[in-house]
């Protein structure tokens, strides 16, 4: 059964052709009345760090909870390293590793214990679990501190930690659901530093977040989803370019507009023709995300 | 794109798990895939151990001290005095405090709340090597904590017999409500509602089946209800080996029976739950 499935939504794996390390194919996810997913198909690449973007409970987090076994689709086929997810759990969660968006570690027992309880739970063999442990405490710098109780962590060490426990069983594939949440922004350089360094070694990442600037300078692919659905898919430049290469934001009394121009003539002419403060500058992703997902909050436009 | 970077045999290998980890050693480890859980509970309860043992032992100790003051028989021994009938019951009564009430908050509360429970779900083992991971840990720590009440027993009370068959079936307890607590954990939705289900059942059973007096004197009605409770027949049975030394095989079956039957419901509930 298992071979069968094996490779069923993966591409030819070759040096030079890249392989799906993950893809959705219409993929539904119902809670009773609600539709949390509705629809959604991509593929992530092998090598690729791949953004999910959204607003609060577009469903971000359910997608990566389907892809990593922990949540089932209502409908959909999901793939993940070559293998059908549904009867396929157990060789999935071989070969992936996932940074939750909670803190879930052993609060009671130190930061080496945690990450030996993984390599147990994963079956590290006992020759390299020593060996790699202590290279990942190094490698997210808490040799330290290893010996220490997690609840005397910080936030920035707790998140370090849980990247070095989803990598306790060298995964291909890395799950981050808003893997900078809350975090200050030198603990937030340090967390992108590493997930370029891991991506540098060939990991393939499929991480969520709501800021844009950590989609922007890590993705090489940016989906953005929202109600559910994927309602735009590329690279961050291809996003930005599909809106207009520039932009000009002016005041007036409905707030903020921004208008987009393929050329900066373009746009110079339209902010010289505004009798108002105006700013020319270059497109960014914040600006396709809110074009695209409207500007009012989630939880205004909930109630 | 950095697929070039990416060897082939990298993929192999390492997505097939750690390296160089074979599809044999594989099988044979995954008889002990619920190792690491007991050794993770045993690890939280070592370092809060003050906690646990008070919290597992401090009412069972406190019914026999205020019994055994209250009736001030000094010279009491086991087969003929109240205290000699009470302190199986206060043994069934910390097994089941320290099996089912740890466990039940510790898997609702890593659920529902820390979400450590997703670092389990998410590990490469089945359905029953979870659930008999949690199992195992928490009737451990029941039988640890019920044996220590029965030696404080030995304080106040001398003369009972210690068979081979007493320690099973106390084992057999801890097990069924550890059982029962997963069950309870699987359904509840968060803490509020197992502490309901603690209160309104498994608390009044700690108390009428047959652990202060035997059932026989309840109400009619009652008296069989006790009797169609997990608890009843396996204090029974611990009294008889405990008093006689020679137990009754209908009341050992008895609560083997519950355990099977609970293992069973907490495993289906456990399996419903990680397919919802």
């Amino acid at each position: 059964m298992e071979e069968s499935s094996k490779n069923a939504g993966a591409g030819t794996c070759s040096q030079k052709q890249p392989a799906v390390m993950m893809e959705l194919k219409n993929v539904y996810k119902n809670y009773g009345r609600i539709t949390a997913v509705a629809g959604v198909s991509f593929q992530v690449m092998q090598g690729e760090i791949f953004g999910l973007l959204g607003p609060n409970g577009a469903g971000k987090t359910t997608t990566i909870r389907m892809l990593n076994t922990l949540t089932r689709p209502t409908t959909g086929e999901l793939y993940v390293a070559g293998y059908q997810v549904a009867g396929n759990q157990v060789e999935v969660k071989r070969r992936i590793g996932v940074v939750p968006q909670q803190n879930n570690l052993e609060k009671e027992l130190t930061g080496r214990e945690n990450l030996i309880l993984h390599a147990l739970l994963h079956k590290v063999p006992r020759s390299e679990r020593e060996k790699t442990i202590k290279e990942l405490l190094d490698y997210v710098g808490l040799s330290s501190r290893a010996d220490e109780r997690v609840q005397n962590y910080s936030g920035g060490m707790a998140r370090r930690l849980l990247i070095a426990r989803a990598l306790v069983h060298h995964p291909p594939v890395l799950f981050l659901d808003e893997p900078t949440i809350g975090l200050d922004p030198q603990t937030r350089r340090k967390i992108w530093d590493l997930i370029q360094l891991m991506n540098r070694d060939g990991m393939t990442v499929l991480l969520t977040t709501h800021y844009i600037e950590e989609a922007d300078s890590l993705c090489h692919r940016v989906g953005i989803i929202d109600h559910g659905r994927l309602i735009a898919l590329g690279t961050p430049a291809e996003l930005k370019e599909s809106l207009g290469k520039y932009c000009v934001e002016f005041l007036n009394k409905q707030g903020t507009e921004r208008c987009f121009f393929h050329s900066r003539s373009e746009a110079r002419d339209y902010a010289q023709e505004k009798d108002c403060d105006t700013v020319v500058r270059r497109t960014n992703l914040e600006d396709v995300f809110v074009e695209l997902t409207g500007r009012e909050a989630r939880e205004l436009a909930a109630k | 794109m950095k697929q070039e970077n990416w060897p082939q045999s990298k993929l192999e290998t390492i997505g097939a798990g750690p390296a160089g980890i074979s599809a044999a050693r594989r099988m044979a480890g995954s008889c002990l895939d619920w190792l690491p859980i007991v050794l993770a509970m045993g690890l939280v309860w070592r370092r809060r151990w003050w906690r646990f043992f008070i919290g597992g032992i401090n009412r069972p100790l406190i019914f026999l001290a205020i019994f055994a003051w209250n009736l001030g028989d000094p010279a009491a021994t086991a087969t003929d005095s109240y205290l000699g009938f009470l302190a199986p019951g206060m043994v069934v009564m910390a097994a089941v405090s320290a099996g089912y009430s740890d466990l039940v908050n510790w898997f609702t509360l890593r659920r529902t709340y820390f979400r450590v429970l997703d670092e389990y779900l998410l590990a490469p083992i089945s359905n029953i090597s979870l659930l008999n991971g949690h199992v195992l840990g928490a009737a451990a720590k029941g039988f640890v904590l019920a044996l220590l009440v029965f030696l404080a027993a030995h304080f106040f009370v001398h003369g009972f017999f210690m068979p081979p068959l007493f320690f099973v079936q106390l084992f057999v307890v801890c097990l069924t409500f550890a059982c029962l607590a997963v069950a309870v954990a699987m359904v509840a939705g968060g803490d509020k509602d197992t502490l309901m289900f603690t209160s309104l059942i498994v608390f009044p059973m700690t108390f009428f089946c047959g652990t202060f007096f035997p059932v026989e004197q309840l109400p009619g009605p009652l008296a069989s209800l006790s009797w169609g409770l997990p608890l009843t027949a396996s204090v029974y049975n611990l009294r008889a080996l405990a008093l006689t030394g020679a137990g009754h095989l209908g009341w050992f079956l008895q609560s083997l029976g519950w355990l099977i039957a609970l293992y069973l419901l907490a495993y289906f509930l456990l399996k419903l739950r990680r397919e919802d």
